[in-house]
C-alpha cells in the first residue's frame, strides 16, 4: 500500500568496483547503473564471464519481499527462462547493503520503443504485455505497478516486465502502485489485487502510450473514469481498441484471458483500416539492408 | 494490534501543553505517533521543524514535511512504516527468545529471512490497524485542506483493500463548536469510504494551534473508545501473538 517516492541515496558504484557476497561467496563485477527507482539501484554486473543485472536495495523488508517473489515465480518457469540468479549482502562503508542478481533483459521501454520503431507495433506491444500479465495470473499473482518504465520491449516487440517491488498475491491489497495507473486514484474501484486491477494499469498504459493521456496536466477535477473514456475516444491511435479500453476502464472483463481475446479480435479485426494514413517507415531501412545483405552474400560466394 | 495518530500540520503549537510531552504520553499507551508538516512554498521554519521532529522521536513514529501535493504519498507511507515497525517489534522479541541477542534481519541468512519476512508480510496484511488522523485546522491550513481530504480517502483506499481490519478516525483541531474544545471528532472509528465524502465542509478555520491538548483528547479516546466489542479487539491481539510464535517454527 505505498506509493512511490523518490530515494535520496547518492552513492554509485563505479565501474570495475568488485562485489563479494557475504554469504554465497559469489564474485561480481559492477559494469555500469543501469537505473534507478524508488527502491534501489540497478547496475549491470560481470558474473561467470555473463552479464546480469544486480539490485541493490534501500529497504531490507522490501527488497527480500521482492526476493521472495521472484523466487516463487522461478520455480514455475522452465530451466532456460530462470530470472533469478542469487540473493546477498554486502558491505560497503561500515554498512550492510543487500542486493540480488536477476537476467538482464536488453531493450527499450515501451515508449521509448514506439517512438524510435513507430506507432505500428503498438497492438502487438499490447497483445505481448496482456500475455505476460496473463501468465503471472495463472500464477495468483498480480503485477501491480504496471506502467511504461516496467515494460521492457526488446527486438520484434517481445516484451518483459522488470520490477517485482509490486507484484502482490491474488486477494491482498496491492503492495506498490504508481498513482495515475491506479484504479483507486481514478475513482474507478478498489486497492485489491485481482486481475481487473492489472488491466485497469493496462488500460491506461495504453492511453499514455498513445498519447490520448498525458501526464503533465492531471487535476483531481478530472478524476473519473469517464473522463479517461472521453480522452481515449477523441484519440486516432485509439480508436480501433474503444470497445477493450471502455470495459478495461469499468473493470467489466471477467479475466485477462478475456481480455487478451477482446484485444486480438479488436487487432486483427479490420488490419485495412486507415491503411492510406499508416506510414511504414520500417520498409525502407528493411529494404536497404536486405539489399545490403544480398550483396554481401554475392560478394563473399565470388571469394569462397 | 497497531494503533497510530497521524498529525497533519503548518506550524508551531502555540498553546497549552507541549505537544512533544503529549506524544511521550501516547508512547506510552503504545500509540505510535507520526508527524506531518505541510507547507505550500519555502520552508517550515526552524522552530516548527524542530517541533515536529522531537514529537516524532517522543512519540516513537516519523516526522517529514511535505508540500500539499505529496500529502497522500506520505500518509500512506508513515501508516505502512508504522504498521512494519511495530511487527518488527514483535518479530524481534521472538527472535530474541530463540537466537539470542542478535535481533538484526541482516544477521540472518538470506534463506531465513526469506521466512521472516513472509512472516512480517503475513502480518501486515492481516494485523488490526487503528489510525486517528489529527488535522490542524487553523486558518492558515485553509488553502491544503483539499489536500489533506485527498490523503484522507486515498488512505481509507488502501486500508479497505487490507484482509485484515483497519479502523480510522478523524479530529480536528482547535474545535469549532465549542471554543473550549482543544479537539473535535469528525468521525468516529469507522472502515466506510463513503461516509469521508466532504467531511471538512463544516470546519472553520480558527486561529490558534493547541497541538499538546489536542494530542491528549485524542489518546484519551483511543485509549477508552473502541469501536466494536472489546473481545474481537483482544481475539486480534491474541492472534498477533500466534501468529509471532510461527517464527520459532522458522528459525531453528
Ligand atoms: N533485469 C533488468 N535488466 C535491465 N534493466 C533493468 C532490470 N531491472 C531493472 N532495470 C533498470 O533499472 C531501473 C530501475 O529498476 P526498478 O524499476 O526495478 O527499480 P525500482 O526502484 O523498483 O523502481 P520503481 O520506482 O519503479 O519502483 C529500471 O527502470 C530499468 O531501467
Amino acid at each position: 500500500m505505498t506509493t512511490s517516492y523518490k530515494s535520496t541515496n547518492t552513492t554509485v558504484l563505479h565501474e570495475g568496483f568488485k562485489i563479494q557476497g557475504k554469504w554465497n561467496k559469489k564474485n561480481y563485477e559492477i559494469q555500469r547503473l543501469l537505473g534507478e527507482g524508488t527502491s534501489g539501484k540497478v547496475y549491470l554486473v560481470n558474473y561467470n564471464q555473463n552479464v546480469f543485472a544486480m539490485k541493490i536495495g534501500l529497504d531490507e523488508i522490501s527488497l527480500q519481499s521482492e526476493i521472495n517473489v521472484i523466487k516463487k515465480i522461478n520455480k514455475k518457469l522452465e530451466p532456460d527462462k530462470k530470472i533469478f540468479i542469487d540473493s546477498d549482502d554486502f558491505e560497503l562503508n561500515g554498512k550492510i547493503y543487500s542486493f540480488y542478481i536477476m537476467k538482464y533483459i536488453q531493450g527499450l521501454d515501451a515508449k521509448l520503443f514506439l517512438n524510435s520503431n513507430g506507432q505500428q507495433w503498438f497492438h502487438l506491444v499490447g497483445l505481448n504485455i496482456l500475455n505476460q500479465l496473463q501468465k503471472l495470473h495463472q500464477m495468483n499473482f498480480i503485477f501491480g505497478d504496471l506502467k511504461i518504465e516496467n515494460v521492457i520491449v526488446s527486438e520484434f516487440g517481445k516484451v518483459t516486465l522488470i520490477d517485482y517491488g509490486g507484484v502482490t498475491p491474488k486477494g491482498r491489497s496491492i503492495k506498490q502502485f504508481t498513482e495515475i495507473y491506479d484504479r483507486g486514484y481514478w475513482i474507478n474501484g478498489t486497492r485489491k489485487a485481482d486481475e481487473a486491477y492489472d488491466i485497469f494499469s493496462f488500460a491506461i498504459l495504453c492511453l499514455i502510450l498513445t498519447g490520448a493521456l498525458s501526464i503533465s496536466n492531471l487535476t483531481s477535477e478530472k478524476r473519473s473514469g469517464s473522463y479517461l473514456l472521453k480522452r481515449a475516444k477523441t484519440n486516432p491511435h485509439c480508436k480501433r481498441m474503444i470497445p477493450f479500453l471502455e470495459k478495461a476502464l469499468n473493470g467489466t472483463f471477467s479475466s485477462t484471458r478475456c481480455a487478451r481475446e477482446e484485444w486480438k479480435k479488436l487487432m486483427y479485426g479490420n488490419g485495412f483500416e486507415n491503411s492510406n494514413s499508416i506510414e511504414l517507415p520500417w520498409l525502407k531501412p528493411a529494404l536497404a539492408s536486405s539489399i545490403f545483405v544480398l550483396v554481401v552474400t554475392v560478394y563473399f560466394s565470388f571469394i569462397y | 494490534m497497531v494503533q497510530q495518530i497521524i498529525v497533519i500540520t503548518d506550524g508551531c503549537s502555540n498553546v497549552g501543553l507541549d505537544p512533544v510531552t503529549a506524544a511521550a504520553q501516547a508512547r506510552e499507551e503504545n500509540i505510535i505517533v507520526n508527524v506531518i508538516g505541510v507547507v505550500d512554498e519555502g520552508d517550515f521554519g526552524l522552530r516548527g521543524t524542530r517541533e515536529i521532529e522531537e514529537m516524532a522521536k517522543a512519540g516513537g513514529g516519523l516526522s517529514k514535511i511535505v508540500h500539499s501535493k505529496q500529502l497522500s504519498q506520505t500518509v500512506q507511507m508513515m501508516t505502512r512504516k508504522t504498521v512494519v515497525h511495530t511487527i518488527q517489534q514483535v518479530v524481534n522479541e521472538e527472535l530474541q527468545h530463540i537466537i539470542g541477542s542478535t535481533t538484526s534481519l541482516e544477521d540472518l541468512h538470506p534463506n531465513q529471512r526469506e521466512k521472516v519476512v513472509d512472516v512480517i508480510e503475513d502480518l501486515e496484511e492481516n494485523m488490526l490497524l487503528r489510525v486517528v488522523l489529527l488535522v490542524d485546522a487553523s486558518a492558515s491550513m485553509k488553502p491544503k485542506i483539499n489536500a489533506v481530504e485527498d490523503a484522507v480517502h486515498d488512505l481509507m483506499l488502501s486500508l479497505q483493500a487490507r484482509e485484515g481490519k483497519s479502523e480510522v478516525s478523524l479530529f480536528h483541531f482547535p474545535g469549532s463548536k465549542n471554543k473550549n474544545e482543544p479537539a473535535e471528532m469528525d468521525l468516529d472509528w469507522s472502515t466506510e469510504y463513503a461516509i469521508m465524502k466532504r467531511l471538512f465542509y463544516k470546519i472553520n478555520m480558527r486561529g490558534a494551534t493547541p497541538t499538546g491538548p489536542a494530542l491528549l483528547k485524542v489518546i484519551e479516546y483511543m485509549v477508552h473508545k473502541h469501536s466494536d466489542d472489546e473481545i474481537k479487539r483482544l481475539a486480534g491481539m491474541k492472534d498477533v501473538h500466534k501468529k509471532g510464535a510461527m517464527l520459532s517454527d522458522y528459525i531453528v
